[in-house]
């Protein structure tokens, strides 16, 4: 147990899981299907960051294992990203792909809890098994499952992020967005930075990506849903638009 | 009478820092699809 394995995937899960209320907090005052799934994905993360830590400080539990790939691996980024899509998209076009994601979901949950699993080779790789990776499963046709989810997940929630911030930058209006959303892209994009360095080896690399990712993404949604008081003016710039 | 042209602009801070900021995310976005997708066919 080192603090690297244990207390920063805690940390994530804390700051995820709270910021998680806050997302709630909105959704329940303000209604909207992308707070609903953002405040979801939210909950993912969170759960993904307490099946570390819990594996750094108790070790090997096969159903926290199982956990920890469903909601950490496979669907979190997606969850997120559809939110963003149900943000930005046709009502049409979100609910179709909603339906998409949960029926892939499904399938997903069913295939990583009727995986075999093999926790020994988790310190096949350049890991040293101090940490999780998707290793350990031993059937086929699971693990390929992750960059579809990421894929999509990526795409959704970062490219949303660049194009929210991007309008409101050509407009010159609500810069209180502009910046959280460049706050967020860069917050969901650390976690897959931090997985591909540790794929590369790097110690703790991706428990570091998702604790600054959670930071980030945190700071992000709370820069742009608090608007920045204007000089000389001392009124605040009202927020136009939902989110 | 002629509509007065709105020029607005973020404080020059911003004004630097958003364009450079998307655009970096951009190229970071792209480039970690493509590898992804290079990497899943089998490309690297």
């Amino acid at each position: 147990m080192t603090i690297v394995n244990t207390f920063l995937p805690f940390l994530s899960s804390l700051i995820s899981f709270v910021f998680a209320f806050f997302v709630f907090r909105r959704y329940a005052a303000r209604g909207g299907a992308h707070l609903l799934l953002w405040g979801v994905g939210m909950i993912f993360y969170g759960i993904g960051g307490f099946c570390e830590g819990y594996y750094g400080a108790f070790g090997w539990n096969e159903v926290v294992y199982r956990l920890w790939y469903l909601f950490g691996a496979i669907l979190v980024a997606a969850w997120l990203g559809q939110g963003t899509v149900y943000l930005l998209a046709k009502k049409k076009w979100a609910h179709g792909l909603m339906a998409l994601l949960l029926v892939g979901s499904l399938y997903g949950a069913y295939k990583v809890f009727s995986a075999v699993l093999d926790p020994s080779l988790l310190t096949t790789s350049v890991h040293t098994g101090s940490e999780l990776s998707g290793h350990a499963i031993v059937t086929g046709g699971v693990r390929a499952l992750t960059p579809i989810f990421n894929l999509y997940g990526t795409a959704t929630l970062v490219g949303g992020a660049i194009y929210s911030a991007w309008i409101f930058f050509r407009k010159r209006v609500l810069l209180h967005r502009t910046v959280g959303n460049i706050l967020i892209a860069v917050g969901a994009i650390a976690p897959a930075f931090g997985g591909a360095f540790s794929r590369m080896g790097v110690p703790a690399a991706l428990y570091i990506g998702e604790l600054l990712g959670a930071i980030l993404m945190f700071i992000g949604f709370q820069r742009a849903t608090t608007a920045i008081k204007e000089k000389g003016e001392g009124v605040a710039v009202q927020a136009a638009t939902s989110a | 009478m002629a509509e007065k042209k709105i020029n607005r602009k973020y404080p020059p801070f911003y004004e630097k820092f958003v364009p450079i900021a998307i655009g970096l995310l951009v190229l970071v976005v792209v480039g970690m699809l493509v590898f992804t997708v290079a990497v899943g066919v089998g490309a690297l």
